[in-house]
């Protein structure tokens, strides 16, 4: 039985459609929890932190009394990545292409522009993070593991097999860096 | 940049920001020299620290969530055509909803944002206005109308009526109503295949009632419309948002929809079974975990017919399972067939009884019994109309919680319109959630996962955190406190097994465990009772006094600072209790042995009174100041689980089944049964490897002789009386029952919970050659319990631990000794001479399970958490080594019960008792 289970584990890499599937319902409903909340003027403190999301599925795709403390921090790390992709497609998913030819208005369904501090967007993030991996794959981990799945710091140094003290200094310089990458690439700051 | 190179721009980055502005210079000077380059990306990077360190401190879910609100919220106030936004409905499947006026026709309607693959496509927006002007033929009272596709000003919306009312998920009805609303469904759906229109997604969300009772379907036509023919696929509605219930089209689609094959009206059909079904049922017809699970069952299984009411009529279960056939071919055809035998099943109608008469009694109590699926295990109709005999006037029933798992403690918010309450849902730990009154949903308060202990009228929370979702007899641990507004908990009392305010919420009685049981404190600091078990008391409203029970079902009350006295004995499962709020009376539960519980109300002289009856399990968890009761109730059920070749599985009798005994080769088990379909009261021999268990006789099971051949049971194998001064030995295969009369009397086992070994084990044993019979617990008529070993031959009954010692026991396979637990030690007896010793070693406070085969160890099992761990300790030395760790499963409501092991600790079996409850207010009680 762990067998299986550590194989179901390995065999997930990104897109691997049988866990999006598990996981996309959950997001989406969360998402519009949190936004029901806020439209009713509601602190949208209140909320499941994304790790229950992440929780939830690892609960049901996984034999609960088999597992080792290893693979669950393997299936973290897939998670994350998850969430993710699943936040970005669906901020990028309210949009749509515009089709050739100028003059065509903007429709109701423009792309969800989804403020992350700072005057920077999502989408933008997620290029910017592209961007970090190629300097420092470990920093852009932990930020993708911290700020989409809300992972602490203590479960990120358990998946990445490092103390948390170097969590939060590469944590620290990954946003640092991050936010100088963003200042540089948006569109007011062409000069 | 090389690697080595930015490590040292990280380097140099963490050193400079622990230093201050004219430091880091310095230090930078020093430490880049000539490099330039490193120097330079330093500076940029720390020149961005500042603003980074908030930067991302919010998680992504929330700050897309909000962005969505605001893109939802900035719709408000648009013009889409004639239509101006003005307000916000809902999230739908396809994209959210709006409330808009028509400014030309000076009506409300509900405008409903498209997908983007339709709005972006210009051949699917033509498609869906062709659907949209057939669908607009479609002129029923049934039908939510579609009124047209908008597009103006870059927008593209589709204009529906406006429905108002909740949708079918969103209640539960009572059985006629759920036919006059399958009734009108049925009435729509043949109205749109006589126009050659197929729903193709018919499912409780999109079916709204609205207050006058009228059935509008929503949606109607419109899958195949929005369908994005590259993906093939609806997006999945999302309307029920709590996690773990997230299953939208998937449970209700046809298997030739599961399938992917062409639709036609059996589709509806199909579905509109599904939704007569969960109507009734109170439940999914197809339900799973996961969307796959679902599909499976969709296209493999059978809907669990049992769960329909037992006064459902013979027509609508034919009608349900002529809908619900897997081949099309096989299905009902024609929904307007449907529509016939509900029109007869709705007739002859029964004139509405005033409320008073007993009729109508007989409904409320069937409704109460149906809204908290009280009547699931109860076999005949029968017998609800028994158990209904005392029924005082009754008020109204609210059920707060729908999922599935256990409830923990629950209490009224000091404004009596919520209700804060732990659950461990599905698999999760225990957490606190928060629910109105009235409202379908719970949310989760913000707090890391704990139970509820008390809740004050300040607003106060005590709670325990990490309380396993397994049950034990006593979770136990650090009471904290926090404020129901937010903040940290603050942690307290250490120990805790119950709390509770007193109203001025200034003073707390908490009940801590100790080694030899439980203490009372009242105010804490005061000791006020100890005893061996001591369940969650309860202040009264004046402050002066507390309730408590002692064990399960003795209620104790106390003076604050004072003593306490039992105030009445002999309440059977009970163990809650809440006070009146005029303080003069407790409510408690009582009953419970035979699937029947009552809630009491008892006053401070000891005079009791039946306040309302109940079929299932109940615990009354608090009492609002306007009177309204909040109750748990649900259902428990005893499954017995034992190791075989395979792994672990069950070995089911019927819905209370309990494991007494384990034969040697660990194939064999001795099951004892107590539920109505089981005729209550019955052992089984049960087989580990799945073979169906065998009747054996009426009784109370001790054990199975060593030979295989017969079967040891308590009582004279023949009346339904529980005769406790007889053991009777049924045959296995051939041969004839045979009876013994006995001096003493004896109890049946009740295996302990897992790890509390204070509760007496008593498992009944033989030696091996068959002629020994351990007795754990027996008594001379008058005289306390002890242990005794019977002699078959000789016909003679010896007592061997003094009088009041019958902790756990077993007996060596010679006969000739007895080990017991006695307190922190285990001690041997020897049978003929009545000698004993102390079996030496450290005490821990595992408990004898079993005497090795070779007389040479002992087999002690303990608990941690959720692993039973077995020991083997030798009887000379009592050194003790590991056997074997054993694993129970972690689901919410789960209790561990009679664990047992073969002598040689390779086959084991258990009873798992699994308790589902969910919470209902009671308005009228008196």
């Amino acid at each position: 039985m762990a067998q299986r289970v550590t194989e179901l584990l390995l065999a997930w890499g990104d897109g691997d459609l049988s866990a999006l599937d598990q996981l996309i319902p959950l997001v989406h409903a969360e998402l519009r929890q949190i936004a029901a909340r806020c439209m009713a003027r509601e602190r949208p403190g209140h909320t499941l932190q994304p790790t229950a999301l992440v929780n939830e599925v690892y609960l049901r795709l996984v034999d609960v009394e088999r597992i080792r403390w290893q693979n669950r921090a393997h299936f973290l790390a897939v998670a994350a990545r998850l969430m993710r992709r699943i936040l970005v497609d669906f901020a990028r998913s309210r949009g749509y292409q515009k089709r050739g030819g100028g003059g065509q208005t903007v429709a109701f369904d423009e792309a969800l522009v989804v403020d992350i501090g700072r005057g920077h967007d999502l989408l933008a993030l997620d290029d910017a993070l592209d961007e970090l991996a190629r300097v420092d794959e470990r920093q852009s981990q932990i930020v993708v593991m911290r700020f989409f799945a809300g992972l602490t710091v203590e479960e990120i140094a358990g998946v990445l097999e490092i103390s948390p003290a170097t969590v939060m200094r590469d944590w620290k310089l990954a946003k640092a860096w991050l936010l100088r990458e963003l200042d540089r690439t948006s569109p007011e700051a062409d000069g | 940049m090389t690697a080595a190179r930015w490590q040292r721009v990280g380097d140099i980055y963490h050193a400079a920001m622990a230093l201050s502005a004219e430091e880091r210079r310095a230090y930078l000077d020093a430490v880049c020299g000539d490099d330039a380059e490193v120097r330079r990306e330093v500076e940029s990077l720390l020149a961005h620290a500042g603003d980074a360190s908030g930067f991302l401190e919010t998680p992504a879910l929330e700050l897309t969530g909000r962005a969505l609100a605001a893109r939802t919220t900035s719709w408000i106030g648009r013009r889409v055509g004639q239509y101006e936004v003005r307000s916000f409905i809902g999230a739908g499947g396809m994209g959210e909803v709006y409330l808009a006026h028509d400014t030309r026709l000076k009506r409300d309607v509900a405008l409903k944002c498209l997908p983007p693959h339709v709005a972006s496509d210009s051949s699917a927006r033509g498609r869906l206005e062709r659907e949209a002007r057939l669908l607009a033929t479609l002129n029923h009272p049934n039908i939510a109308a579609i009124y047209g596709v908008e597009q103006a000003d870059g927008v593209t919306a589709l204009i529906l009526e406006l429905v108002d009312g909740q949708t079918l998920g969103d209640r539960v009805f009572p059985m006629r109503e759920a036919f006059a609303i399958a009734r009108q469904l049925a009435d729509a759906l043949e109205a749109a295949h006589g126009k050659d229109i197929i729903h193709r997604d018919l499912k409780p969300a999109n079916i709204k009632v609205t207050p006058s009772g009228t059935v509008k379907v929503l949606d109607f036509g419109l899958a195949k419309a929005l369908t994005d023919e590259a993906r093939q696929s609806v997006e999945v509605s999302t309307e029920r948002t709590h996690a773990g219930a997230i299953m939208g089209t998937v449970a209700y689609m046809s298997p030739e929809q599961a399938r992917g094959k062409a639709l036609d009206r059996r589709t509806d059909v199909w579905a509109f079974g599904c939704v007569l079904y969960e109507l009734i049922a109170r439940r999914a017809a197809f339900a799973g975990e996961t969307a796959s699970d679902c599909l499976v069952r969709v296209l493999e299984s059978e809907p669990d017919w049992a769960r329909l009411p037992s006064d459902t009529p013979e027509s609508i279960r034919r009608l349900l399972r002529r809908c619900l056939q897997k081949d099309p071919a096989a299905r009902l055809h024609d929904i307007a067939d449907a529509r016939l035998e509900i029109d007869e099943a709705l007739a002859p109608p029964s004139a509405a009884s005033p409320p008073g008469t007993k009729r109508a009694r007989r409904r409320f109590w069937r409704r109460v019994l149906l809204t908290s699926g009280l009547a699931v295990a109860v076999a005949a109709a029968g017998y609800i109309a028994r158990s209904m005999v005392a029924s005082p006037p009754v008020g109204v029933v609210t059920q707060l919680t729908f999922r599935h798992g256990n409830t923990g403690k629950a209490r009224f918010t000091p404004d009596g319109q919520s209700v804060i309450y732990g659950a461990a849902w599905d698999r999760e730990p225990y957490r606190l959630y928060v629910t109105r009154v009235g409202s379908a949903q719970s949310r989760a308060i913000d707090l890391p996962p704990a139970d509820l202990l008390a809740l004050s009228k300040q607003g106060q929370l005590a709670i325990l955190p990490s309380r396993p979702a397994i049950d034990g007899w006593e979770p136990h641990g650090t009471l904290a406190v926090t404020a129901l507004a937010g903040g940290a908990p603050r942690e307290l009392y250490s120990d805790v097994v119950g709390a509770d305010w007193s109203a001025d919420g200034k003073t707390m009685a908490i009940v801590r465990r100790v080694d030899d049981g439980a203490r009372l404190e009242f105010p804490v600091g005061t000791v006020i009772h100890q005893a061996p078990l001591i369940l969650p008391p309860r202040i009264s409203p004046d402050g002066t006094r507390v309730c408590f029970f002692v064990g399960y079902g003795e209620l104790w009350i106390g003076e604050r600072g004072g003593s306490a006295r039992r105030l009445a004995p002999s309440l059977g499962r009970g163990g809650h209790c809440a006070w009146s709020p005029n303080g003069r009376e407790i409510f408690v539960e009582s009953g419970g042995g035979d699937m029947h519980m009552t809630l009491e109300a008892i006053e401070l002289s000891g005079r009791r009174r039946t306040v309302a009856s109940y079929t299932g399990m109940i615990q009354i968890e608090d009492v609002a100041p306007d009177g309204r009761v909040l109750i748990a109730a649900g259902t428990l059920r005893y499954s017995v689980y034992g190791s075989s070749e395979e792994g672990e599985r069950e070995v089911p009798v019927f819905d209370a089944t309990r494991v007494y005994h384990v034969s040697g080769d660990g194939k064999r088990a001795l099951l004892w049964d107590n539920s109505p379909g089981a005729g209550k009261d019955r052992v089984f021999l049960g087989h580990m490897d799945g073979t169906p268990p065998v009747p054996l006789g009426p009784g109370a099971a001790a054990a199975l002789l060593p030979d295989g051949k017969w079967a040891a049971v308590i009582g004279d194998g023949v009346s339904n009386a529980r005769i406790r001064n007889k053991l009777t030995l049924f045959p296995i295969r051939a041969g004839t029952a045979r009876t013994i009369d006995l001096p003493i009397e004896l109890e049946p086992q009740h295996g302990s919970a897992l790890g509390r070994t204070d509760w007496s084990r008593r498992a009944y044993e033989f030696s091996a050659d068959g002629t020994r019979l351990l007795i754990p617990f027996g008594h001379a008529s008058g005289r306390p319990a002890r242990v005794y070993v019977y002699d078959l031959s000789g016909n003679s009954m010896k007592a061997i631990t003094p009088e009041g010692v019958t902790g756990p026991a077993v007996l060596s396979p010679d006969g000739r000794f007895v080990a017991v637990n006695d307190g922190s030690q285990v001690r041997v007896y020897s049978v003929e001479d009545g000698k004993d010793r102390v079996l030496p070693g450290v005490a821990e406070p595992g408990y004898v399970a079993a005497w090795s085969s070779d007389g040479k160890s002992l087999l002690t099992i303990e608990q941690v958490a959720d692993l039973a761990r077995v020991f083997r300790r030798d009887i000379v030395s009592g050194a003790r080594a590991l056997v074997r760790e054993i694993r129970v499963h972690e689901i919410a409501g789960v209790t561990l019960l009679d664990f047992l092991v073969t002598r040689d600790g390779q086959a084991y079996a258990y009873t798992k008792s699994i308790r589902l409850a969910n919470l209902f207010v009671v308005d009228g009680l008196r």
